[in-house]
């Protein structure tokens, strides 16, 4: 009994466990400390009843709670000639145009290097809703790419939490 | 041995054997005469594979998923707006097709009305009165998808908004007003029929080009000596309210939306009412040609009044439904239609590319974007013309003057299309913060199709301007160039860009976001094939071409 019982609660938390681990074959990260695994549903209705838009994409795979924080990152890849794949600089600058022609609140732009890895980090807000993105550039065809999305109160926490992930995220050999 | 209670049980076991052999006689063939006269019976099987070809066809959203936010979708690509509700399906069969209805999932809503200028935001879809459901016909193993909005009256309803819902494909209420409207997947209305206290009394059809709403045409004519016949036609704009929403993958009934956007659409269409002999209203077959068809009533249009030669045809009784001259779905009640003739050409994408690269060693194309790359540093957006110096073209070119309205991130043109100014076939602009050409940019090229200069220029000047026109980008590492495909697509993106322009924004800008900053994919993931892109890195000679292949964003190896 007590066998079972001990078995039973291993597969509890292995399974708990296996949800936790973000999902990305570019690079290996760590989600920050109490960020808690969403399903899609639950994510849904987290945005429908906390925000009054979203910038998270709908179909990733990697979707976070940590506090009043929505963390999602994902994989991009392009198969496109090298001329093609702009360098940071130039997206970070694009991506300021783009903000700019959208009325955008730009809070921020920069680009940063942690561990030897140049990150473009952006924040923007609308109203009282703040979307603080982060890519890095390209490796073999692909970057890496994510979102924290919050209140505005909660941005010294979506700093330290962005701060947490980029600090673990580390490319893969391929 | 006699043993008459033997006898006697082998003579009841023949009667009830002969019994059980006509019982089981009578009721096959009664089961059989029931599934031809009322095949309402759901075929499995059929659902299944309406739905194999349903997941076929349209794979982004057979299984719930949205790829990327909504707003993208366009207003007449309905498969992004609705999705059958496979449970519930119900099948049956007319004229030996075999049809399946379904109620639509939508996302967001959506809406007919005969009343206009209600702000979209404001309007009460719980109180339309307009119910959409999916038709899936399958005619000898080929399937074709149509929505059915029936749009009720106010007089029917009484105020209850629920009494729609008592309609079907088949069935209507016997006090049942109003419209039901069928249009194909991509918006196009198929036909439709007007019901007054559940008879058809008017047939609906799409306006001819040119009809103005509130324009009354009338045809008379004379079938047979005795038989007088007079047909009235009504063209009016029917109005789609649309509530556009993002929803998440799995949420399978679209419960759960946000980021919803509201817009409208809009379409003319005519409904002609037939009187023979002073008699009641009745509905003349409601037979669209296809696009490009000679008009099989022969149709001569003189002012207001519209003078038809009845044609000889004799129709069968008018029985409702859909009327697809295209797929020849529901023609019976139709005259011989002439098989369209399509004259349409396409440009080939990689030919366009050859042309593009020759262009820009022309010494006038050279010298303006040269002129506009040169103004990248004043960090204010500069555009300038490029215009045939003829028309037809001779070869040669002209530039126009050049603009700014001292912004980062916008700017005017001056387009022309006469032989003063010249005919303006490309807008080159700069981007100075880097970014490549956004919806606004694409969007110019169907703003300038519909300059009156051009629309007077007759059609061989729009086909020209449509499948040459560019809108040239340049920043300092790479030159854009866009030319239009689908203009029927660019026309409805466009009306939905002008309806909601900050979700459409919101939308391009997140689109970008997600693909770590690629604006071309996230244009592409707007419209699709509907427009063409092109990409010359800085001082390389020739341009690239990007399509969507496969769902995924792709770069051609042209020839």
């Amino acid at each position: 009994m007590k066998n079972i019982t001990f078995f039973t609660i291993c597969l509890f938390f292995s399974i708990h466990a296996i949800g936790q681990i973000p999902k990305s074959d570019v690079v290996s990260l760590s989600v920050p400390n109490g960020a808690r695994s969403l399903t899609k549903e639950q994510l849904s209705k987290i945005v429908h009843n906390n925000f009054k838009r979203s910038g998270v994409p709908l179909n990733m795979e990697n979707y976070y709670q940590l506090d009043g924080l929505i963390i999602s990152f994902w994989d991009h890849e392009e198969n496109v000639s090298p001329e093609f794949q702009r360098s940071l600089e130039e997206i970070k600058s694009g991506m300021l145009g783009i903000l700019k022609q959208n009325n955008d609140t730009v809070n921020f732009s920069k680009i940063i290097t942690i561990n030897s890895i140049q990150f473009l980090v952006y924040e923007y807000q609308k109203e009282d809703e703040v979307y603080l993105r982060f890519q890095t550039g390209f490796k073999n065809n692909k970057n890496f790419g994510g979102i924290i999305q919050f209140k505005k109160p909660d941005e010294a926490k979506a700093n330290k939490a962005l701060q947490d992930l980029l600090q673990s995220i580390r490319f893969k050999d391929q | 041995m006699n043993l008459p209670y033997l006898k006697s049980f082998k003579f009841y076991l023949i009667i009830c054997f002969i019994f059980l052999c006509t019982a089981l006689i009578v009721y096959s063939c009664k089961k059989e005469k029931s599934s031809n006269k009322t095949p309402m019976v759901t075929d499995s099987q059929m659902i299944s594979l309406a739905r194999q070809w349903y997941d076929a066809k349209y794979p982004a959203v057979n299984n719930g998923k949205l790829t990327a936010h909504s707003t993208g979708t366009g207003t007449q690509d309905w498969t992004k707006a609705f999705s059958p509700y496979w449970a519930k399906a119900n099948t049956f069969v007319i004229d030996s097709l075999a049809f399946i209805e379904l109620p639509a999932l939508k996302k967001g809503d959506m809406a007919m009305s005969l009343r206009s200028g209600i702000d979209p935001k404001s309007f009460n879809f719980s109180k339309s009165g307009s119910l959409t459901s999916l038709i899936i016909v399958n005619k000898k193993g080929t399937f074709y998808l149509y929505a059915m909005t029936i749009l009720a009256d106010s007089a029917y309803l009484k105020g209850d908004y629920n009494k729609v819902k008592r309609n079907t494909y088949r069935n209507r209420d016997g006090d049942f007003t109003g419209e039901v409207f069928y249009n194909r997947m991509d918006g196009s209305l198929v036909n439709g029929w007007k019901y007054t206290n559940g008879l058809v009394t008017g047939a609906i059809s799409p306006a001819a080009a040119g009809s103005a709403p509130g324009q009354v045409t009338q045809s008379i004519g004379k079938k047979h000596v005795d038989v007088f016949q007079e047909t009235d036609c009504t063209t009016t704009t029917t109005t789609t309210y649309w509530e556009s929403c993002d929803y998440y993958v799995d949420d399978e009934f679209y419960e759960y939306p946000f980021n919803c956007s509201y817009y409208t659409t809009a379409s003319s269409v005519t409904t002609c009412t037939t009187t023979t002999n002073g008699g009641s209203p009745s509905a003349p077959p409601p037979c669209t040609p296809p696009t490009g068809t000679p008009d099989p009533t022969g149709i001569s249009v003189q002012n207001t009044k519209t003078i038809i030669d009845v044609a000889t045809t004799t129709y069968s009784s008018l029985t409702g439904g859909i009327v697809d001259a295209t797929n020849n779905v529901g023609t019976t009640q139709c005259p011989p239609i002439i098989p369209p003739t399509d004259t349409a050409k396409k440009i080939d994408p990689c030919k366009l590319k050859k042309h593009l690269d020759s262009l820009a060693a022309n010494a006038t194309v050279a010298n303006a974007n040269i002129l506009i790359r040169n103004k990248i540093g004043t960090q204010h957006e500069y555009a300038v013309d490029i215009n045939l110096a003829a028309f037809p073209p001779n070869g040669s070119y002209k530039m126009g003057a050049l603009i700014t309205d001292f912004n980062l991130t916008s700017v005017s043109s001056n387009f022309t299309w006469n032989s003063t100014n010249g005919y303006t076939i490309d807008i080159s602009h700069d981007h100075p913060q880097g970014n490549g050409p956004s919806p606004n940019d694409v969007f110019r090229l169907y703003v300038n199709s519909n300059n009156t200069d051009l629309d007077n220029a007759g059609p061989s000047a729009l086909s020209y301007y449509e499948n040459n026109a560019a809108i040239t980008t340049i920043t300092t590492s790479t030159t854009y160039v866009i030319t239009g495909v689908d203009y029927t697509t660019l026309a409805a993106k466009y009306h939905q860009y002008k309806a909601d322009t900050a979700a459409f924004n919101n939308n391009f800008r997140d689109l970008t976001a997600t693909y770590n900053g690629d604006w071309g994919e996230a244009l592409l993931a707007i419209f699709g094939n509907s427009i063409n892109l092109f990409e010359s890195y800085y001082n390389k000679p020739s341009f690239n071409l990007f399509q969507v292949i496969n769902g995924k964003f792709t770069q051609v190896n042209c020839p």
